[in-house]
């Protein structure tokens, strides 16, 4: 008897707390909410402004976006006043994409990042862009397929540029940027105005040598040839200095005029050589505002003591 | 007698390891965590064990009360951090209410210390297993470029040392168990051991994964988990919540059964159910007190629970101390 009369305590007290479940536990209903798929910030007239790109729920098609904009005199208000236009909560949690300011420099990135850390932190990784120069309205008209297209480039390149991996130096920071053909690549430093690179190859150069990107395709020796190759990045150390080999695999070089020779062995040597007199600029201009978006520090901390800060570096491309 | 008598070493080491996975990922460079571990380990592993010998000795309702409060404390920022969490992760899904009744109610079916015993292995198993997947899942996103390597300084050294120094209510409860041999001097350094490095194991993985952005991460356990290669994590986040939820509600039945043997609560044997009441008022305590700490700052809270059992343990220290000193004069006039 005693025995049935827990058990029936039991039941009654979890039968309660399912009912307090049911009825007062529950979130608000996924429909009742705007899914944030990108944050696009930009700056116009000296106001904030931000495009968000929601998904479509009224829409069968779960590739159909509606957008909406906000302003303000700094990202953090140019969201809520977003937000505030919305008659759902909002949702970061899928969001995985954040567009930047063009112009954006290492101290504004970090307010962006501060933004993005209070309100979309949920997101497992939010992959960055530098946007290129347009208008609000008109990223306001091109916002589902310009999130696409960086979607496809991200893929393509097998860019890796989450908050994460961008954020990784205490003083420094380097992202991708978009523009037309393939895309660019920024550094910023503290202090410093940003390093950006447009053209290709240098740009692509300086993403697998950060560890941002695994994959080469760009035009070279002025679009004469072509190169498409899977790239992995050794660091070591010598006596002489830190030396850092490019191997290049699955590589798929080709002439596309005949003002290229047409064998292989020449096209390998051909993009060695333009790949090291890429390094030798990109260097050269790293060194200038001060960055070391390489860790080249790092390697010669480790490997060879704290010594000299001016220590030798060699680049070399090798073909697996 | 081991069906009597079960071993709660797993139960123990499991509410260590939620501490670090609910709220001290980031706290500390790795380097200067390795080079503080072996002090950190020595103090918290002392405390425990002079802790171990002064508490029969001293132990009287005031103190008790005082034990009592600490576990409620610790018990209650456990589930604070597990609803922060989840608000971070399902924001507006789950309330208060709904994590508490989450966590609590599977206490009512780990009331008999075999139970916590058993549910402790399979848990902490679990864990270690996710632990594994996580860290196999984020190998190809691990740079060793993104250890710091900047000066250890005084301040750098001040953190990693007082965060390995965080004394929890799971180092002092050995002191309660009646099995003398399970209160011994391998039980409490093999907490603090293991506690520690799986601490500075959490803190590498995390260094490796965000590098210098590692302090400004929020729920930075979490979201590395997410972005794991295999998307284990990304596709089954649940899975992964379920378990951390799992070794919440352990860490709990765990101190429900401390807080029965502080408060004598009836029991036939060592075994024994502890009873529905009990537990369904140890349930509406903790909500209320959960509630009424939602808003309290947290990082507060922690410095407060960690100061006020230090000072705890100090004062049964000195109790203790003085305690043994009496009685060995008197039975050395004897």
């Amino acid at each position: 008897m005693a025995d049935i009369l827990h058990r029936a305590k039991t039941c009654l007290i979890l039968a309660g707390a399912a009912l307090l479940l049911l009825t007062g536990c529950a979130g608000r209903p996924l429909i009742e909410r705007e899914i944030v798929r990108a944050v696009f910030f930009a700056q116009q007239e000296g106001k904030s402004h931000v495009v968000l790109l929601l998904q479509d729920q009224e829409s069968e098609d779960s590739s159909d976006y509606k957008t909406a904009t906000g302003e303000g005199d700094t990202a953090a208000q140019a969201l809520s006043d977003a937000a505030a236009g919305l008659d759902g909560v909002m949702f970061y949690g899928l969001t995985d994409l954040v567009a930047l300011p063009p112009d954006c420099n290492w101290e504004e990135l970090r307010q962006f990042a501060s933004v993005l850390y209070e309100t979309a932190q949920p997101s497992p990784e939010i992959t960055l862009f530098l946007l290129d120069n347009r208008t609000v309205e008109r990223l306001q008209e091109t916002a589902g397929d310009l999130y696409d297209a960086m979607q496809a480039v991200e893929k393509k390149y097998r860019i890796s540029c989450g908050l994460e991996s961008v954020l990784s130096q205490s003083d420094q920071a380097a992202l991708p940027c978009w523009q037309e053909e393939g895309y660019g690549f920024a550094v910023l430093k503290q202090g410093q105005s940003a390093l950006r690179y447009v053209e290709p190859m240098r740009a692509q150069l300086t993403a697998v040598l950060r560890g941002q990107s695994r994959q080469l395709e760009f035009t070279f020796e002025d679009g004469n040839a072509s190169c498409r190759a899977g790239a992995t990045v050794l660091f070591g150390a010598e006596r002489d200095g830190v030396e850092i080999l490019l191997q290049l695999h699955d590589s798929d070089l080709s002439a596309l005029t005949d003002a290229v020779p047409r064998q292989e062995e020449a096209l390998e040597q051909l993009l060695a050589q333009q790949l090291e007199t890429a390094f030798s600029q990109i260097y050269e201009d790293t060194q200038k505002i001060d960055a070391d978006p390489f860790r080249l520090t790092f390697w010669q901390n480790c490997l060879l003591g704290s010594g000299e800060a001016d220590f030798p570096v060699n680049f070399r491309v090798e073909y697996t | 007698m081991k069906r009597d008598n079960p071993s709660l070493y797993a139960a123990l080491q499991l509410g260590l390891f939620v501490n670090v996975l609910l709220r001290v990922q980031t706290l500390f460079w790795t380097r200067a965590g390795i080079l503080t571990a072996l002090p950190g380990i020595l103090i918290t592993a002392a405390a425990g064990l002079v802790f171990a010998r002064a508490w029969p000795l001293v132990q009287c309702r005031i103190l008790r009360s005082a034990f009592i409060a600490l576990l409620l404390a610790g018990s209650v920022l456990d589930i604070l951090s597990l609803w922060q969490l989840y608000s971070a992760v399902y924001p507006d899904v789950v309330n208060l209410l709904g994590i508490c009744l989450t966590a609590l109610i599977p206490v009512a079916y780990l009331r008999r210390v075999s139970a916590i015993a058993q549910t402790a292995n399979v848990v902490l198993g679990l864990l270690l297993v996710a632990c594994a997947a996580l860290v196999l899942s984020v190998a190809g996103r691990l740079r060793v470029v993104n250890l710091q390597t900047t000066v250890i300084d005084a301040a750098a050294w001040k953190d990693a040392l007082f965060a390995q120094c965080t004394l929890y209510p799971e180092l002092l409860l050995p002191a309660l168990w009646p099995d003398h041999e399970k209160r011994g001097t391998h039980t409490v350094l093999r907490l603090a051991a293991f506690g520690t490095a799986f601490n500075l194991g959490v803190h590498l993985l995390l260094e490796l994964f965000f590098g210098a952005a590692m302090p400004d991460a929020q729920n930075p356990l979490h979201q590395a988990a997410r972005c794991g290669a295999f998307s284990i994590f990304d596709r089954m986040e649940w899975l992964q919540l379920i378990v951390w939820t799992m070794a919440v509600s352990v860490k709990l039945a765990l101190h429900l059964y401390a807080v029965t043997r502080l408060t004598g609560a009836p029991r036939t044997n060592e075994n024994s159910l502890t009873a529905m009441p009990f537990f369904a008022g140890y349930t509406v305590l903790l909500m209320f007190l959960s509630a009424t700490a939602r808003n309290w700052d947290f990082t507060l809270v922690s410095e407060v629970r960690n100061a006020a059992a230090w000072s705890f343990v100090a004062l049964v220290a000195g109790m203790g101390g003085i305690r043994w000193l009496t009685s060995y004069t008197a039975r050395k006039h004897a």
